[in-house]
């Protein structure tokens, strides 16, 4: 199962938030949708960070207002995988760099330049879907 | 001030101490989870089971059919009152790098957010999912 591409599985389309948003907003957006991970954009549309629920939790701890702007708690670090890349090997990826979420990126493999938009995300949860669909051949 | 209690999810996702990982990933699938408690026959709470220990059983190689949960688990769970403000919650999901933490009705035998086994039965969990929500309002 783990075999398959990353594309079989990649979610579209990307659900976005743009930098200016407050927590507020960036929050009610990952409510609304159901994730735990947003692409954040500039105001000409190009990729300019990731929010992720561990960075509200961590926003939240630390006493940063509902009204603070996503850009001052987004990381802008990015994690990629090849569409074309098996689910095995964005497991790998995820794993070694501690992360829940690779966006989908041509030639991507790990940590990545987003000078384009993604084609997509894909999730630890997505794996974990994959796992459970069958038993297991990893290699 | 809000608090853990007005935030949580009542009830928790149990597996039993002896199911195997190909167990734990069919409940995590069904019920669109990313972590359950681990039970012993009588019901106590052994640990925990999250979907980044899955990643690792994956990367590790391990046999999903006759890995059992007790060898790849957290033998131990995170745990937080529910008077607790959610911002204490906060504090601990940050700094223990958690998502998620068992809720109890009481400080016994001590206090929250320890990281040793705890057999007290959980009344219940929070999530970031559930900080995320209170972030919205």
């Amino acid at each position: 199962m783990l075999k398959r591409k990353v594309s079989d599985f990649l979610k579209k389309p990307l659900i976005t938030v743009e930098v200016g948003m407050s927590l507020r907003d960036v929050a009610r957006v990952m409510r609304n949708e159901g994730i735990s991970g947003l692409l954040v954009v500039d105001s000409s549309g190009k990729p300019a960070g990731v929010v992720s629920d561990t960075d509200m939790v961590r926003a939240l701890s630390r006493g940063v207002s509902k009204e603070a702007k996503v850009e001052e708690i987004m990381s802008t670090s990015f994690f990629g995988i090849d569409p074309n890349a098996t689910l095995l090997e964005a497991a790998r990826v995820m794993h070694e760099n501690r992360v829940s979420r690779l966006f989908v990126v041509k030639g991507a493999e790990g940590r990545t330049e987003l000078s384009h938009m993604p084609e997509g995300i894909i999730t630890l949860s997505d794996i974990i879907s994959a796992t459970a669909q069958r038993g297991l051949s990893f290699k | 001030m809000a608090k853990v209690r007005d935030y949580m999810t009542r009830g928790v996702y149990t597996v039993d101490v002896n199911s195997t990982l190909s167990d734990v990933v069919r409940v995590m699938a069904k019920y669109r989870i990313s972590g359950v408690a681990v039970v012993s026959e009588d019901g106590d709470t052994m640990g925990v089971i999250s979907d980044t220990d899955v990643l690792d059983a994956i990367i590790k190689g391990r046999n999903f059919e006759t890995t059992k949960v007790s060898e790849v688990m957290m033998p131990f769970t995170l745990i937080i009152e529910e008077d607790a403000p959610l911002e204490e919650a906060a504090r601990v999901m940050d700094r223990e790098r958690v998502h998620r933490l068992f809720v109890v009705k009481e400080e016994k035998p001590e206090k929250a957010s320890l990281s040793k086994p705890y057999l007290q039965r959980p009344v219940g969990i929070i999530t970031s999912s559930d900080l995320v929500r209170y972030m919205a309002e």
